[in-house]
C-alpha cells in the first residue's frame, strides 16, 4: 500500500504520466541527454559534434515520465529478484548443441525452470546471452524506443543493431545504435564505438522529433513474440492466417494493456476471476465476448467481439477447458508438431536459427492441465542439462564448467550443421559424467538430465535412467493465434475430440533427447492432462454410438408421448362423459 | 413389486407365467435398476456441487439409454393395467372415507402416471441437448429441466414401489380377514 501511494505520488510529479484524456498522439520533440559516469543527466546531444557518446533513455525520458516506475514493468523486472512468478509464460532457453543442453531459465521461479544463477549466468552474462530480445532490465537500461517508436529505422535485430551491440557487451550503446536517429560506428575489436547524430532531425533548440506512440504496432510485439511453425504439411504463409483478432483490426495492446507501471495484462482467466484486477477482467476472452453477467450495465461485445452461442457444446466444457483450447493454435494432430519462437531461436535477427532442427526443440500444441485446473494448449520443452544428484536433488552444473569437460569429449565432427543434437553415444555421455566427477566443486553424483529422465552411471559403468521431477518437461500456455469460430475444435461434431484415438487426448508428444535410446519414444498427451487414459478411450469409443443413442432416446420418448396422448385423450373423454352424466 | 395376479387375470390354479408377464417383470426390473443407478450417479455430486464426470458420467449415459428403452417397453406393456377405473374414481370422490383396499391401488396408478409424464421431459431434455440447437444458457435451463424431472421420476418410482408393497400387504390382510 505504501509502495502504491509512493508510486501514485511519483506519477503526479511527472507531467507525461498524467493522462489528459486526449486520444491523439502527443508529439515528442525532446532533447537527448547522455548519462554521466554517476548515471545522472549529463550534456545534451547536439548534432554538430562528429563523435559523440550514446544518449541515455532514462535521462532523456525521465523529464516527463517516471522511468523507474516503468522499469518495474513485466518486461523489465525479472532481474530485480523480488518479482512474483505470475502467469506461467515462455522461459528464456539456453541452448548449446556443443554441450547437449537446452535449459529453460526464468528469474520468476516458474515450474520446471532454473534460475540463471544456477547455471552460472550472472545478470551481465544473461543480458549478453539473450540480448537479441531483451528490452531492458537489470544492468541493461530499459529501451522505450524498441516498443514505442514508430520510426521504421528502429533496428532491434539487424547487424549492428540493438541485439548485436548487446552481444558485444556494449550495453549503453545498444539503444542509440538501434534508435534510427544516430549512426553508431566502431565497437569492433579494440575500436571504441562512437555515434554520429544526423542534423536533419534536430530543431534550433537541439531537440529531436521522435515518432513515439502508446498505441504500439503489432510488429513491435511480434519481434519478441513470434512463433514459427515447422514440420507442418504446408508452411506457406498464406495458409496460416494469423490471429483472427489481428485480421479483425485489433492490435496486441488492445488486450495486453498496461498503465504506467507496464505490468501487462496476460488475458489469463485468473485475471478475469480476480476481483482485485481493477478492470483487467475486461481484457480477457470472457471480458469481451461474454461480459460480466453481474455488472450493472451490459459489458459483452467490447471491441466488436461477437457473443458466442456455443450451441450444442455441453456447459461442462467451459469448466474443464480454457477458451483458447478450442480456439487457438494449430488443429491437434496425432504427432505433435514443432515450433520455433523469436526468443528461443533468435528469430528476426541476423543470427536467427533458420534450420528446422536447430535447438531448442519446442513442441506445440500440447494440451495440458494448466491454471485453474483447465486444459490449455501449451508449448513444451524437455530440459536437457548436466547436473549433480545430491540428497535426492538435482543441481545443474554451471555451463562454463560443463564446457571445460565437453571441450575434451565433444569433438567438432560430432556437431550437426543444422544445430541439432550432437551425435553422441552413451559412451560419450558416460565420459562426460566421468569428466564432471573430476571437477573440484562437484559434490554428488554427476547426472545428465534429458528426455524426461535423469541419467547416471551405474556400478557397471553403464548409463542408468531414472525418473525425477527435475527432468519433467517445462510447459507454458500459448493463447495465440486464435482461430475463427468456424475452425474451433468441436465445430463439426463431438468426435473432433471424443474418439478412441483422438489427437486431443492421445496425440503423441515426442520425447526429445540426444540419446539413441530415447529416439522414437513418445508420450501420449493425456499424461499431461492428468486424466485416466483407459476412461478417455472408452469414453471416446462411446461416441461411435452417439447417433444410435439419440435415435433410441427419441424413439423411447416418442413412445411415451404417444402413450400419454392416447390415455390422456381417453381420460379427457371419460371426464367429459362423467361430467355430462350429472346433467 | 408385481402383484400376484390371483384374482384378476391369471387363474389361481395356474403356476405358469405368460411371456407377456415375464417381459413386463423384466422391463420393470430393468427400469428400477436403471433408475437407482441413474439416481446414484446423477445426484451423488449435487450436494457438493461437483459436476458428474468420468466413469460416473459414462455409467449415467449408458444406463440412461437402457432406461429409456425399458421404460418405453414397460409403458406399452402396463399402461392399460394402470388406467384409472370406476373404483379409483369412487375412491377419489370419497377421500374422506378411506377404503384400505382401493387406496393403495389408486396411489400406485397415480405414481405410475406421474412417472410417465415426468419421464418424457427427462428423456427428451437430455436428447435435445445432444443436438446443436441450444446455446449455453439454454442448455443450462434444459439441464435444470432434466434434473427436476429426474427428481420427480425417482420419487415416483420409489412411491410406486411403496404403494405396490402396500397394495400387496393390503390384499393379504384383506384375504386373511376373509
Amino acid at each position: 500500500m505504501v509502495l502504491g501511494l509512493t508510486n501514485s505520488l511519483t506519477f503526479a510529479q511527472q507531467p507525461g504520466d498524467l493522462d489528459d484524456g486526449n486520444r491523439s498522439v502527443y508529439v515528442h520533440r525532446i532533447g537527448l541527454y547522455v548519462a554521466d559516469s554517476n548515471g545522472v543527466r549529463g550534456t545534451k546531444i547536439t548534432p554538430e559534434a562528429r563523435t559523440q557518446g550514446p544518449f541515455s533513455i532514462t535521462q532523456s525520458c525521465n523529464r516527463c515520465h517516471d522511468v523507474n516506475v516503468v522499469a518495474q514493468g513485466t518486461h523489465f523486472n525479472g532481474m530485480t529478484g523480488q518479482v512474483e512468478p505470475g502467469q506461467n509464460a515462455e522461459p528464456w532457453i539456453y541452448a548449446d548443441p556443443s554441450l547437449g543442453v537446452q535449459i529453460p531459465l526464468s528469474y520468476r521461479a516458474r515450474p520446471h525452470t532454473l534460475h540463471p544463477d544456477q547455471v552460472g549466468l550472472n545478470d551481465q552474462a544473461f543480458v549478453r546471452q539473450f540480448a537479441h530480445h531483451l528490452p531492458g532490465g537489470g544492468p541493461l537500461e530499459i529501451n522505450c524506443l524498441i516498443c514505442h517508436s514508430q520510426d521504421a529505422r528502429v533496428d532491434p535485430g539487424g547487424a549492428g543493431g540493438y541485439g548485436d551491440r548487446l552481444r558485444r557487451g556494449q550495453l549503453t550503446w545498444a539503444a542509440t545504435a538501434s534508435s534510427g536517429v544516430a549512426t553508431v560506428s566502431g565497437g569492433w575489436g579494440d575500436t571504441p564505438p562512437w555515434a554520429h547524430y544526423s542534423a536533419a532531425g534536430f530543431d534550433d533548440h537541439n531537440d529531436l522529433f521522435l515518432d513515439l506512440t502508446k498505441h504500439i504496432a503489432d510488429q513491435r510485439c511480434e519481434y519478441c513474440h513470434s512463433t514459427a511453425w515447422i514440420n507442418v504439411q504446408d508452411s506457406r504463409e498464406f495458409r496460416h492466417d494469423g490471429d483472427v483478432h489481428q485480421i479483425a483490426g485489433l492490435r496486441c495492446v488492445d488486450c495486453h494493456q498496461a498503465t504506467l507501471d507496464h505490468k501487462m495484462t496476460s488475458g489469463a482467466l485468473s485475471e478475469h476471476l480476480d476481483a482485485n484486477s481493477l478492470g483487467k477482467d475486461l481484457l480477457t476472452c470472457r471480458g469481451c465476448h461474454l461480459g460480466n453477467p453481474h455488472a450493472d450495465q451490459p459489458t459483452a461485445g467490447r471491441l466488436g467481439a461477437p457473443v458466442p452461442q456455443h450451441k450444442g457444446i455441453p456447459p461442462l466444457h467451459f469448466e474443464k477447458l480454457a477458451c483458447v483450447t478450442c480456439h487457438s493454435g494449430p488443429w491437434p494432430e496425432h504427432s505433435v508438431g514443432q515450433v520455433k519462437t523469436s526468443r528461443s531461436h533468435q528469430l528476426g535477427t541476423t543470427f536467427a536459427r533458420k534450420e528446422h532442427q536447430a535447438l531448442p526443440h519446442l513442441y506445440y500444441p500440447v494440451y495440458a492441465k494448466g491454471e485453474n485446473q483447465r486444459i490449455v494448449p501449451c508449448k513444451m520443452i524437455w530440459p536437457a542439462y548436466w547436473g549433480v544428484l545430491s540428497d535426492g536433488q538435482v543441481s545443474p552444473v554451471p555451463v562454463a564448467q560443463v564446457r571445460k569437460v565437453a571441450s575434451q569429449i565433444v569433438k567438432p565432427r560430432f556437431l550437426s550443421e543444422d544445430g541439432n543434437w550432437p551425435a553422441l553415444t552413451d559412451d560419450h555421455v558416460i565420459d562426460m559424467l566421468r569428466g564432471l566427477e573430476t571437477l573440484e566443486d562437484t559434490a554428488g553424483v554427476p547426472v545428465y538430465v534429458c528426455g524426461g529422465l535423469v541419467h547416471k552411471r551405474d556400478d557397471k559403468d553403464r548409463l542408468m535412467a531414472m525418473k525425477h521431477p527435475a527432468a519433467e518437461p517445462c510447459l507454458w500456455p500459448a493463447g495465440h493465434a486464435v482461430r475463427p469460430a468456424a475452425q474451433a475444435l468441436g465445430v463439426r461434431t463431438c468426435r473432433d475430440c471424443h474418439q478412441e484415438a483422438s489427437a486431443f487426448f492421445f496425440g503423441q508428444v515426442p520425447v526429445d533427447s540426444l540419446l539413441a535410446s530415447d529416439q522414437g519414444r513418445v508420450v501420449p498427451m493425456i499424461e499431461f492432462q492428468q486424466l485416466d487414459p483407459v476412461w478417455a478411450r472408452r469414453f471416446g469409443r462411446s461416441f461411435k454410438y452417439r447417433e444410435w443413442l439419440k435415435a433410441v432416446l427419441l424413439g423411447a420418448g416418442g413412445v411415451l408421448m404417444v402413450t400419454l396422448l392416447c390415455f390422456g385423450c381417453r381420460a379427457v373423454h371419460c371426464i367429459i362423459r362423467a361430467l355430462g352424466k350429472g346433467d | 413389486m408385481i402383484r400376484k395376479e390371483t384374482h384378476t387375470e391369471t387363474p389361481p390354479h395356474s403356476k405358469r407365467i405368460s411371456v407377456r408377464a415375464a417381459l413386463r417383470r423384466l422391463a420393470w426390473v430393468i427400469v428400477f435398476v436403471c433408475v437407482v443407478s441413474l439416481a446414484i450417479t446423477g445426484f451423488y455430486g449435487m450436494p457438493r456441487q461437483v459436476e458428474m464426470h468420468g466413469y460416473a458420467r459414462m455409467t449415467h449415459v449408458t444406463a440412461g439409454g437402457v432406461f429409456a428403452v425399458a421404460m418405453a417397453a414397460w409403458t406399452l406393456l402396463t399402461a392399460h393395467r394402470h388406467r384409472f377405473s370406476g373404483v379409483n374414481w369412487r375412491w377419489l370422490k370419497s377421500v374422506c372415507e378411506p377404503d384400505d383396499v382401493t387406496r393403495p391401488d389408486t396411489a400406485k396408478k397415480c405414481c405410475y402416471w406421474v412417472m410417465l409424464v415426468s419421464a418424457v421431459p427427462l428423456i427428451l431434455s437430455v436428447t435435445m441437448n445432444m443436438f446443436s440447437w441450444f446455446t449455453m444458457e439454454q442448455q443450462i435451463c434444459v439441464v435444470r429441466v432434466h434434473v427436476w424431472s429426474a427428481v420427480v421420476v425417482s420419487s415416483s418410482v420409489m412411491l410406486y414401489v411403496l404403494s405396490a408393497v402396500w397394495s400387496r400387504c393390503s390384499g393379504q390382510f384383506e384375504r386373511s380377514n376373509k
